[in-house]
């Protein structure tokens, strides 16, 4: 029997799921393997096809989307990363640590409140994967993301075969 | 606990891996009870102290189903079991509403990683205890036995907190619930020593 708690059976006690893998918006493909890492392509806040928050992050009273309302979508961001994932390599147990993040917020002018954007995709991988979700990461503010998205999210894992 | 965290640090060991296991947090009524048992003093794990019912996975929890795929079933399985041998309570593996997800400190000898269910108590059963496990059981206010200060683990403690805020036990069991993973562990640079994720974030409570 299986000695420890799998990343599967925490998502399932959290309470989520891990969705279908949304189809790429371009020419490209949801995940790459090369050696013992995989690297996934940007994921969107998608819910069945459609963007759960659309807009710029900010905390002006006129910004269309705020910083919670991002940390949660970086949460949705990081289960459609792990659905890729999962497809790749079969099951989660095989990932041997989350590596690294790298966060995208769409941001209001001055807003500089990205690392606790991002900390939605951290907390949750931390949830999920205990020690082995401490990953490095960069958190960058940008102009705007593809259809309007408030924030994307890319994951490098390692995995053992 | 802060005399076995400081010898864990000294020492230098690898923390022990986590075991999967389930408790199940039974409730009834209006105003709201929960079942509390008293751990054996024979046990290895928290003797003497008041807990819910629970334990370790089995091999014999494995296995599917001949439903729909369910990640948490083992688990599921190992709570129902579970309960039944510690109170001859029997419930449905479908009634589990998941709580929350406790992880021993890396400091303890004996760790696991102990999925929180949630469950309504059936009406008509009465507790029957197995002698060898618990010495008593009681039926209590949650805040009630929070402020009676009886000896338990912090896990329990929190829970009996958490449940405290609902009025009665479907109150609870129809609350939309954000189930948290608690990792924690003693700061003991700290004065005095205080519970901090194990990825170094402060406890958010």
């Amino acid at each position: 029997m299986t000695e420890q708690v799998t990343p599967e059976e925490r998502i399932a006690a959290l309470g989520l799921r891990l969705p279908p893998v949304p189809a790429p918006v371009a020419a490209y493909v949801p995940a790459v393997r090369s050696g013992p890492y995989v690297f996934t392509s940007g994921q969107l806040p998608m819910v069945d096809g459609e963007l759960v928050e659309t807009g710029k992050v900010g905390t002006d009273v006129d910004a269309d989307v705020s910083p919670e309302a991002a940390k949660a979508a970086a949460r949705i961001c990081v289960l459609n990363a792990l659905a890729a994932v999962r497809d790749l390599v079969g099951e989660l147990g095989k990932v041997r640590r989350i590596v690294k993040v790298v966060g995208y917020v769409a941001s209001s002018p001055n807003f500089t409140g990205q690392p606790g954007v991002v900390n939605g995709a951290s907390e949750l991988l931390g949830e999920i994967f205990g020690d082995a979700g401490a990953h490095a990461r960069s958190a960058v503010g940008v102009a705007a993301l593809p259809l309007d998205a408030p924030v994307e999210i890319e994951l490098i894992v390692e995995v053992r075969d | 606990m802060i005399g076995r965290a400081r010898e864990f640090r000294t020492a230098g060991r690898a923390p022990a891996p986590p075991r999967p296991a389930a408790t199940v947090v039974l409730v009834r009524g209006d105003p709201l009870q929960v079942l509390l048992l008293r751990r054996a003093t024979g046990l290895a794990f928290a003797p003497g102290l008041y807990a819910f019912p629970g334990g370790s996975l089995d091999r014999v929890d494995e296995g599917e189903t001949d439903g729909a795929p369910d990640p948490l079933l083992r688990f599921r399985r190992a709570a129902v079991r579970e309960t039944h041998e510690e109170t001859g309570i029997r419930l449905d593996p479908k009634c589990l509403k998941p709580w929350s997800i406790w992880v021993t400190p890396p400091f303890e000898p004996r760790r696991y990683e102990t999925v929180f269910f949630l469950a309504l108590a059936p009406a008509a059963d009465d507790v029957v205890l197995d002698p060898a496990e618990c010495a008593e059981a009681r039926w209590v206010a949650p805040a009630r036995a929070a402020a009676e200060r009886l000896p338990m683990l912090p896990p329990t403690l929190y829970t009996l907190r958490e449940l405290a805020t609902f009025a009665s036990a479907a109150h609870a069991m129809d609350s939309p619930r954000v189930v948290r993973r608690f990792a924690l562990d003693l700061d003991l640079d700290a004065d005095p020593p205080r519970w901090v994720e194990t990825d170094g974030r402060e406890e958010r409570s």
